[in-house]
């Protein structure tokens, strides 16, 4: 149904938008879901045995480099359109942010809280969970909320590769007219805002109190030195 | 345009480009046609990858002109810097597909939209990264410089800015692959560019043209980076030597 | 208007040092300053008057909060002077330009502060390039100060400040410091970050440096054998103000109230052993035979003849001057007799030739 502003649009198409944005969430936390489950108990597990720096800095670096839309491409190229297919995609987008977070996050645990708790004779999987994980959330976290948020906005090139979702109501002027286009894009804007905002919130609840004054810059700081060559810096 | 799931590969084979020479793995629409790439590399993949590079090049000098100016003034004027990055963060969360649909119905569809929407996603990265490069100056060189007669203005340029130098270009690097891949997504409201082949793709279904282009844009991203690591190595030389162990 | 350092200076002042430098040292005059923070009762540095001859190593030290640093960093004006008045050879810092009276002092502080991203030569070469030397020119400097500063010119000129441990970074500080030949130097905490050894060297080194070079240099630190070891004359802060301002020997011999007497130690009677030599002393004529230990020379601390009369459990020690000859004894009573307090000395010099000692 064409309408003149994005508003009423929206309004006189609830059900559009639910189906789109229901079939746009499932999309990528199914996708989220899966990039977690492989990536975030790997990434864990390696910095726990502080090894394979080499890795997680290079799946960080390539990851990071990937174009979104390249790899959707590609992954029409050889795999076919299609919800599952779509899905591979944005797991291998997902997945490096994650995966180089849990490193990172558990590899720079406090080494002598780790050394006080082996000292008290915990077992190393005890250490694992009862020391270096709840200090290393905020960080794993951090991770899981710069995936998400990106594999939100990623999802809404799913259109293209028959994923459904969002995107089909923005790349579909015929039908929907500007008004829809407007509308589309409004209200996946107003998605990944709200996911951004909701996953803050949670970011906040598992942070622990004592580190929660360092906040926005010192989290931005540490993705920054991140991504720094380790060069000079320790 | 209608949704790839439409496309159907009906029985005498998909509508491919017909740039001349149907060899059988074209016909067959196989995942990857080596020799049709070859063959069409400088009629059609060349010039796209040209015109990709060009759209972030222009976005990341743009747009670090802009952060850079604006993190040195956060820099001398704190309160400069929230109003700048709420800023720079809300344009960088909206999904480039919309934004550059919203772009579109102001500025038109022409690679100057698409060009303020790159900018847009590199201001984030580059002033956050500049800011925190030059916070991390050490301030015993600061002190020094000072006590040395460095007017404001001579430490910040001999000073300050060589040592925010790496912070920077980690910014820079981030910035340009990001652009890269955004620029992609570009393509649909007429920027050029690789993205262009990947939509060519999705109108005829045609596979090679999907890897080929997608490959390329991957190339180009991971090959700009390494390029821009090597520079910064070369002109950061003491960030690499450090104490001999004794 | 030409840097304060080039100024013709009268005959009177000490020669400057030939190798290292060229400019006379100046005198450094403080006049009543005051350094007041808004909100704070009291001033950080109150009434504080006194002057540093050129070529002088004044020390200042005292407890935390007593205003040394402050003191020191205004007469650079890295922190501003809020009433009275320092003069460089009687010019007004307050009245020179900033950046003009900034590259005529040589600064070295605790922290170091070398430029990462430049070679020592550059580090060296900042406030003469600022000046605009020439290349050549700065280059040989860099060279001669490395040497004057215990490093090696061939190798260390292009390496970069992150190579080199604590104690060398802070002689290269030294050596930026007096790169443009400043005529003094003001040195905050400088050895305070470095381990003790190495420590112990760079003052030694310091203080031939100075023999040298000698600069008009304002010390500040907070280890009271540092500034006995390395200060001319110390001046004792508290609160602000000043308490005391004398040689070592005599703040350790007459402290000014019981505040200097516990700052500088409870044993400050054996802290002015190491200051005072064996010329000092009235000498006996030598002990000969197999009584007597190894000598100790005029120029040995009294500390160190004592250390040795102790552990050879003798009262009496030989004397070589510099030409290796015997020229007599030093008594353990004559050592006791001069760190006594004035009145107990005549007790104590009973049966020697007379009371007095030579100062």
């Amino acid at each position: 149904m064409r309408s003149s502003d994005p508003v009423s649009f929206f309004l006189n198409n609830l059900s559009l938008f639910g189906d789109k944005t229901a079939a746009h969430v499932e999309l990528s936390l199914a996708s989220i879901g899966v990039a977690f489950a492989i990536c975030v108990p790997l990434g864990v597990w390696l910095g726990h045995l502080h090894r394979g720096s080499f890795l997680a800095i290079s799946v960080s670096n390539i990851g990071r480099a990937l174009p979104s839309l390249a790899v959707i491409s590609i992954g029409i190229g050889i795999l076919g359109i299609g919800f599952r297919n779509t899905m591979v995609a944005l797991i291998i987008l997902a997945g490096p942010v994650m995966l180089t977070n849990a490193y990172v996050a558990v590899d720079g645990v406090d080494q002598d809280a780790v050394q006080a708790a082996r000292a008290m004779g915990m077992t190393p999987l005890s250490v694992l969970l009862r020391v270096e994980l709840p200090l290393a959330l905020p960080l794993i976290f951090a991770g899981i909320r710069t995936a998400t948020v990106y594999v939100i906005a990623t999802a809404t090139l799913a259109t293209f590769a028959g994923g459904g979702g969002l995107g089909d109501i923005i790349v579909n002027e015929p039908t929907y007219g500007t008004a829809g286009v407007v509308a589309g894009s409004l209200a996946i804007a107003v998605l990944a805002f709200a996911f951004d905002g909701l996953l803050a919130l949670v970011q906040l609840g598992v942070t622990p109190a004592p580190l929660r004054r360092q906040g926005r810059r010192q989290r931005v700081d540490a993705i920054v030195e991140a991504s720094w060559e380790t060069g000079g810096r320790r | 345009m209608s949704a790839p799931a439409e496309l159907v590969l009906a029985a005498g084979g998909p509508v491919i480009p017909n740039f001349g020479g149907g060899s059988s793995c074209v016909v067959q629409n196989h995942q990857f046609c080596l020799s049709w790439f070859e063959h069409n590399w400088s009629s059609v993949f060349e010039p796209r990858l040209v015109e990709h590079l060009e759209l972030t090049a222009i976005a990341v000098g743009v747009g670090m002109a802009i952060a850079f100016t604006a993190a040195i003034i956060a820099y001398k004027q704190n309160w400069f810097e929230t109003p700048f990055s709420l800023l720079s963060a809300f344009l960088y969360t909206i999904p480039s597909l919309a934004l550059f649909e919203l772009l579109v119905q102001v500025t038109g569809i022409n690679r100057f939209t698409a060009e303020i929407g790159l900018v847009s996603y590199t201001l984030l990265i580059l002033f956050r990264n500049t800011l925190t490069g030059l916070r991390g100056v050490p301030p015993a060189s600061i002190e020094a410089a000072h006590a040395m007669g460095l007017t404001p203005r001579q430490t910040l340029l001999r000073v300050e800015l060589p040592l925010a130098f790496p912070a920077i270009m980690a910014g820079i690097r981030i910035a340009t692959v990001t652009t890269i891949s955004l620029a992609t997504v570009a393509a649909y409201i007429g920027a050029g560019g690789l993205g262009e082949l990947i939509f060519d793709a999705i109108q005829s279904g045609f596979k090679t043209e999907f890897v080929a282009a997608g490959v390329l844009a991957i190339v180009l991203a991971i090959a700009l980076d390494i390029v821009l690591v090597l520079l910064q190595r070369a002109i950061t030389p003491w960030s690499r030597r450090r104490l001999a162990p004794t | 208007m030409a840097p304060i350092g080039a100024q013709a200076e009268p005959a009177t002042k000490p020669r400057s040092g030939e190798k290292g430098s060229r400019s006379e040292p100046a005198e450094i005059a403080f006049r009543n300053v005051v350094k007041r923070y808004p909100g704070r009762q009291r001033a950080a540095v109150e009434d504080l008057s006194f002057e540093v001859a050129p070529g002088e190593i004044c020390v200042l030290i005292g407890p935390s909060g007593c205003g040394k640093t402050t003191a020191l960093k205004m007469v650079n004006r890295l922190i501003s002077i809020t009433a009275g008045d320092i003069t460089i050879d009687g010019r007004s810092v307050r009245e020179l330009p900033l950046t003009e009276l900034r590259r005529g002092i040589g600064y070295v502080f605790q922290q170091i502060g070398l430029f990462p991203h430049m070679t020592i030569e550059h580090n060296i070469g900042a406030v003469p390039k600022l000046l605009g030397w020439s290349r050549s020119r700065i280059r040989d400097r860099a060279c001669e100060l490395l040497e004057l500063v215990g490093l090696d010119p061939d190798s260390d000129l292009r390496r970069y400040p992150g190579e080199f441990s604590g104690g060398q970074q802070q002689r290269i500080g030294v050596a930026r410091a007096m790169a443009a030949d400043p005529p003094i130097m003001l040195m905050d905490e400088p050895f305070g970050a470095i381990d003790p050894i190495a420590r112990e060297r760079l003052q030694n080194d310091f203080l031939r440096l100075h023999a040298q070079v000698r600069k008009t240099v304002i010390f500040v630190t907070h280890d009271i054998d540092e500034a006995i070891k390395m200060g001319d004359r110390i001046a004792i802060m508290r609160d602000g103000r000043l308490v005391q301002l004398a040689g070592a020997d005599e703040l350790l011999a007459s402290p000014a109230d019981d505040f200097v007497a516990s700052f500088v130690g409870e044993d400050r009677g054996l802290k002015r052993l190491r200051v005072r030599k064996v010329r000092d002393v009235e000498l006996d004529p030598p002990v000969p035979g197999a009584g007597s230990p190894e000598p100790v020379r005029l120029d040995t601390s009294l500390h160190h003849a004592l250390s040795k009369m102790l552990a050879e459990g003798t009262s009496a020690i030989n004397v070589l001057d510099e030409q290796d000859a015997l020229v007599g004894s030093v008594a353990l009573e004559a050592i006791t007799a001069l760190i006594a307090p004035a009145a107990a000395r005549t007790d104590l010099s009973a049966g020697a030739p007379d009371g007095s000692v030579r100062s």
